[in-house]
């Protein structure tokens, strides 16, 4: 490069026109041993900008971080299989209270629940009417079949009063 | 704390849900039956038979009043109905009631072609708390559940008004 | 994004992220905690990352606003500790820091005496090779507003230099 290219060079960037790899040229130049004396008060300002960029951060530093950033991971790990495990915990607990529940208040009756409301009668009127339906074909059958029918439930009745 | 508070209101939760399921003979039974399209189902809730009490309904004639004094009484009313295979469905309800919890009051047979049971669970006096009859014939399942203060003494009594009426209509 | 691809697309910046903490706190210590600060903020929001089209400036940008932070809840605490490197700079003459022979100070002292803005565009140009674009990211400005903050930096360390010669001659 000769001195002319540099001058150009030292005019666009004080002017701001120099793209990176300009300045890239222009650092070289002035980390080179034979420099135009002309040029020589504009010599620190680029060794500056390369002293500069040797700062940094300790080796260390990114060990130290990435053991950091392991120790928040397996931590959040560990708090969301405690969360997990309190979850879990608590539907067993529900679900054995469900199981044994029904169990304690009747031994051995574990019962499917069925939705009877879907076999109700919408009115009262309907309701009723089945209920006569059904108390019908009850006397019906009381005394379909005889006389003895009704003869032998007055007797049970009877008895039963007795034992009171 | 926050953990605690919930497992305990989780504990009512459950305890509440199991303590509302009612889990009574006849449900037992008619579970193996219920969803089967065979059968006609009928049920009428403890708060029908409150409206159903608060009707007003003229009667004049003795079998209607015989059955209005039964219904007041009533609190629940099941009723399955199969109009196929009568025999095997007769054969499998009396297999599968608990007969510790049911007595027996009354076995009928016409004429080996019908077989009828009334079963009973009281609670010691003539009121009984609930009436359970199983009707078995060539074509006809029956299996109903009166469920309430269940009077033995109306229900003779309907059963007379009923036969009455027969012998008038004859 | 695992560990190790933030080891590699991430941390590599750390120095640029430390000079520029380093540049607008002072302090090493406090330089060092902010450029781990950033990085566990970007770790933990590393999800956005893959929208990010340039995480270099983006964790510039951070570190930045951090400082910026750290800078308001500790005003009093900074300034005091400032006033004396302040007081030397202007108590100085160009003669007597010629004097020194302590050329790369003299430059840190004129970049001092500089607006801030003027200043910190030249930084990030000159010291750490960032792009235009990549300027405007970090220091959200518009383009005509970072080039017209180097021009003016530029313009006053060339009078700066050549005082500082004409002193030394």
């Amino acid at each position: 490069m000769t001195t002319r290219d540099i001058q150009i060079l030292l005019d666009k960037y004080f002017e701001g026109q120099t793209s990176l790899e300009e300045e890239a040229r222009l650092k070289q130049y002035f980390q080179g041993e034979q420099i135009d004396p002309a040029f020589l008060p504009f010599q620190p300002l680029f060794q500056f900008f390369e002293s500069e960029r040797e700062t940094g951060l300790s080796p260390s530093f990114e060990s130290k971080l990435m053991t950091r950033i392991k120790a928040e991971k397996q931590a959040r790990i560990r708090n969301m299989t405690t969360y997990i495990a309190r979850i879990a915990a608590v539907a067993v607990i529900i679900l054995g209270i469900a199981i044994v529940f029904p169990k304690l208040q009747r031994p051995g009756n574990a019962v499917a629940n069925i939705n009877w409301d879907k076999y109700e009668p919408q009115t009262e009127d309907e309701a009723m009417a089945e209920a006569t339906a059904a108390l019908q074909l009850l006397a019906s059958k009381l005394n379909g079949s005889t006389k003895t029918a009704t003869h032998e439930l007055e007797q049970i009745k009877k008895s039963a009063t007795i034992f009171k | 704390m926050r953990f605690l508070l919930f497992t305990f209101t989780a504990i009512l939760l459950a305890a509440s849900t199991t303590a509302h399921a009612q889990i009574d003979a006849i449900s037992k039974y008619f579970s193996k039956y219920v969803d089967d399209e065979r059968f006609t189902v009928v049920y009428i809730s403890p708060k029908m038979f409150q409206l159903i009490d608060k009707m007003d309904i003229n009667l004049d004639d003795a079998e209607a009043n015989a059955i209005k004094d039964v219904v007041k009484d009533l609190r629940g009313l099941r009723v399955l109905v199969a109009e196929e295979n009568g025999k095997e469905f007769y054969k499998e309800a009396t297999q599968l009631i608990n007969k510790k919890e049911y007595e027996v009051l009354m076995t009928v047979r016409n004429k080996g072609e019908e077989s009828v049971d009334f079963l009973i669970k009281d609670n010691g006096n003539d009121v009984i708390d609930e009436l359970l009859m199983i009707v078995g014939g060539p074509d006809e399942f029956v299996l109903m559940s009166f469920v309430g203060k269940i009077d033995i003494n109306k229900i003779s009594e309907m059963a007379k008004a009923f036969q009455d009426e027969d012998d008038n209509d004859e | 994004m695992n560990t190790q691809e933030f080891q590699i697309q991430v941390l590599p910046v750390k120095d640029k992220l430390f000079r520029l903490a380093f540049r607008m706190t002072g302090s090493a210590l406090e330089a060092e905690d902010l450029v781990q600060e950033v990085f566990l903020k970007v770790w933990n929001g590393r999800m956005e990352l893959e929208s990010v089209q340039n995480i270099e400036a983006w964790c510039m940008r951070i570190a930045k606003n951090l400082a910026i932070d750290r800078l308001r809840s500790k005003h009093w605490q900074t300034r005091t500790d400032a006033e004396p490197v302040l007081e030397i700079a202007h108590e100085a003459s160009p003669y007597t820091l010629a004097e020194q022979h302590d050329t790369l100070a003299h430059i840190r002292q004129i970049m001092n005496q500089l607006p801030e803005k003027h200043r910190q565009v030249m930084e990030l140009r000159d010291i750490e090779g960032l792009s235009y674009e990549e300027i405007c990211e970090v220091l959200g400005m518009t383009m005509p507003q970072v080039k017209t903050n180097l021009f003016r930096a530029r313009q006053a360390v060339r009078e700066a230099l050549l005082k500082l010669t004409a002193f030394k001659n």
